[in-house]
């Protein structure tokens, strides 16, 4: 985890590109945060990090989910 | 005459006096009791709050109270006739609603990953094409927010272009009649804005134009019809002479609901045009949005339009994003994401449940209803020009001469019959001008009641009653506010009374 403290949204880093975690999350059914590298025009030094918001519609369930989500496509 | 009744409680009927939320609460009042929270770690690295924010405390049927009370005290196209010129007020048919909250469209993010949204891309791309087809254009920009974005959009993409092909240039042609927002986009983009005149048809003067016409100008701007309701018959030798000096042609689009389906403006020379979905494509507005004003552009100016948008990939639809390298030639992002995706969503359903016939038909029903406004009303009021007008009819104040009545005064009036007033002294080329613009949403009915009501009114001024006039509002939650304050002093949030009688000192 990149920032110790937030507000409702972190960045993570991740140990291959956040776009393919991201996709491969999708695939199981869970939306799993956004690539940071869509956000900025240079996206390289910033492919393998992740943005990960939690809204008061998220529920238990939903983060259980992206977390056994991660578990096994990391 | 009601306006004398005085009520205990400040109620009129069922129109309820309201005080703001703030006024309302009460400390310690409380809508949702929710747990406290345990054994979670504080993340917010010393921003927490340390004092309370000063929200009111109220009861949960306090405030649906408040919030139904307030909403009764609109007045949309929904409750009744909006005959405002320049903005196509016309009705939001449900089914775009509809289709709008549909789950698949209405909960989606749109930085979700492209595998999940293909239907939505798809959307975005079918929307692109209709709009591309209705104007005869070849490309098109969907991310500008609204109208007056898409004018800087599509001014900015002339600039672009200008700048690659190294013929920077100064001056930007607009005519008198133009909507504010075209002088303020061209300035926007660094350019002197050159005024045209128009002539006596309420037209742009060609020869006044041409006087104008060099190799330092960078573009004109121009809306058709025109902000007088009136088609600009000289466009194609206008857009002709423009390229013929390396110049480019903006269409402001406002008035497309005239010709939709009719003419297509790309067949008249025009190189960008925004389309604002929120007029011609009954998408809802009026209340501050949003629109959308996606710009459809010629062949010299697409390659600089704005990121992000759809391209048809290998694997379905794709979303550009980013460009780099010697072939990027975007102008960059001009807001955050692909547009106003519940916008795009009601203006493809309204396009693709009326058909091609039926935009057609809607556009000419939408100038029929104009001219009838325009024949019947062209005995009692004072029409601005001679002949037959496009979507919307435009008059001056020469019949209120000697009345005391202003065009405001009649316009408060209005409101107590129950209308909407028209648009206002705009445009600025005839003298205190009255706008109307009946959409082809309106029965005969509507109309005939509407035309009975002006006529009415114009009546009881030239016979005198002119305090009926500058008392206007009577009938309304508020009479005339003062304006002049409100323009000089806005308080734009309220404070606690303390605070605001020393803001007053």
């Amino acid at each position: 985890m990149l920032n110790e403290t937030f507000f409702n949204e972190f960045t993570i880093r991740l140990n291959r590109p956040a776009s393919q975690v991201i996709d491969d999350l999708a695939d199981k059914g869970v939306l799993g945060g956004i690539p940071v590298s869509r956000l900025y025009d240079d996206p390289d030094e910033l492919q393998n990090l992740a943005l990960v918001a939690a809204t008061e519609c998220t529920t238990e369930d939903d983060m259980d989910a992206l977390v056994a989500g991660l578990r096994e496509v990391l | 005459m009601t306006e004398d009744i005085k009520t205990i409680s400040g109620n009129r009927g069922l129109q309820l006096d309201e005080p703001l939320i703030f006024e309302q609460g009460r400390a310690g009042r409380c809508g949702v009791d929710l747990a406290e929270i345990t054994g979670t770690k504080n993340r917010l690295g010393g921003t927490d709050r340390t004092a309370p924010i000063g929200l009111p405390d109220l009861s949960e049927p306090q405030t649906v109270r408040h919030y139904t009370r307030i909403s009764q005290k609109n007045y949309g196209i929904d409750a009744g006739f909006y005959p405002l010129g320049s903005c196509t007020m016309k009705h939001n048919p449900r089914v775009n609603e509809k289709l709008a909250r549909l789950p698949g469209f209405a909960a989606l993010h749109p930085l979700q990953p492209l595998s999940t949204v293909q239907g939505a891309l798809e959307l975005i791309d079918t929307c692109a094409t209709w709009l591309k087809t209705i104007s005869g254009m070849p490309a098109i920009a969907m991310s500008p927010a609204a109208g007056a974005q898409g004018e800087l959009c599509g001014m900015m993409a002339i600039r672009a272009a200008l700048t690659d092909r190294g013929d920077a240039r100064k001056r930007v042609l607009v005519p008198e009649s133009a909507h504010g927002t075209n002088p303020a986009t061209a300035v926007a983009c660094g350019y002197a804005v050159d005024s045209i005149p128009a002539n006596e048809r309420g037209r742009v003067d060609f020869d006044a134009f041409m006087e104008k016409l060099d190799g330092d100008v960078a573009a004109i701007m121009l809306t058709n019809p025109n902000t007088c309701g009136l088609f600009e018959n000289d466009i194609i030798r206008i857009a002709d002479a423009i390229h013929d000096a390396g110049a480019f042609f903006y269409c402001d689009g406002a008035n497309l609901n005239a010709i939709m389906g009719n003419v297509r403006p790309g067949d008249l020379g025009v190189d960008c045009m925004h389309i604002n979905l929120h007029k011609t494509f009954s998408t809802p507005h009026g209340g501050g949005g949003p629109g959308a004003g996606p710009v459809v552009l010629s062949e010299p100016l697409a390659a600089y339009a704005p990121l992000p948008f759809v391209v048809h990939g290998e694997n379905g639809f794709d979303l550009v994003e980013h460009q780099q390298g010697a072939g990027a030639k975007s102008f960059g992002r001009l807001k955050g994401f692909h547009g106003q995706m519940g916008m795009f969503i009601r203006a493809l359903a309204f396009m693709m449940s009326h058909g091609s016939d039926g935009l057609a038909q809607a556009s000419a029903d939408a100038v029929l209803n104009a001219n009838y406004l325009l024949a019947e009303l062209k005995d009692t009021l004072s029409p601005s020009f001679e002949g037959p007008c496009m979507h919307e009819c435009l008059f001056d104040d020469s019949f209120l001469k000697d009345t005391g009545v202003s065009t405001l005064d009649f316009a408060k009036a209005m409101i107590d019959e129950g209308f909407h007033p028209m648009t206002m002294y705009f445009p600025l080329v005839v003298h205190g001008a009255l706008l109307m613009e009946p959409t082809e949403s309106e029965s005969k009915e509507t109309l005939d009641q509407y035309i009975a009501t002006l006529k009415g009114l114009t009546a009881m001024a030239r016979a005198g009653n002119t305090e009926h006039f500058q008392q206007a509002p009577r009938l309304t939650p508020w009479r005339r506010l003062d304006e002049t304050t409100a323009a000089r002093h806005p308080v734009l949030r309220w404070q606690p009374a303390k605070k605001e009688a020393k803001a007053a000192e």
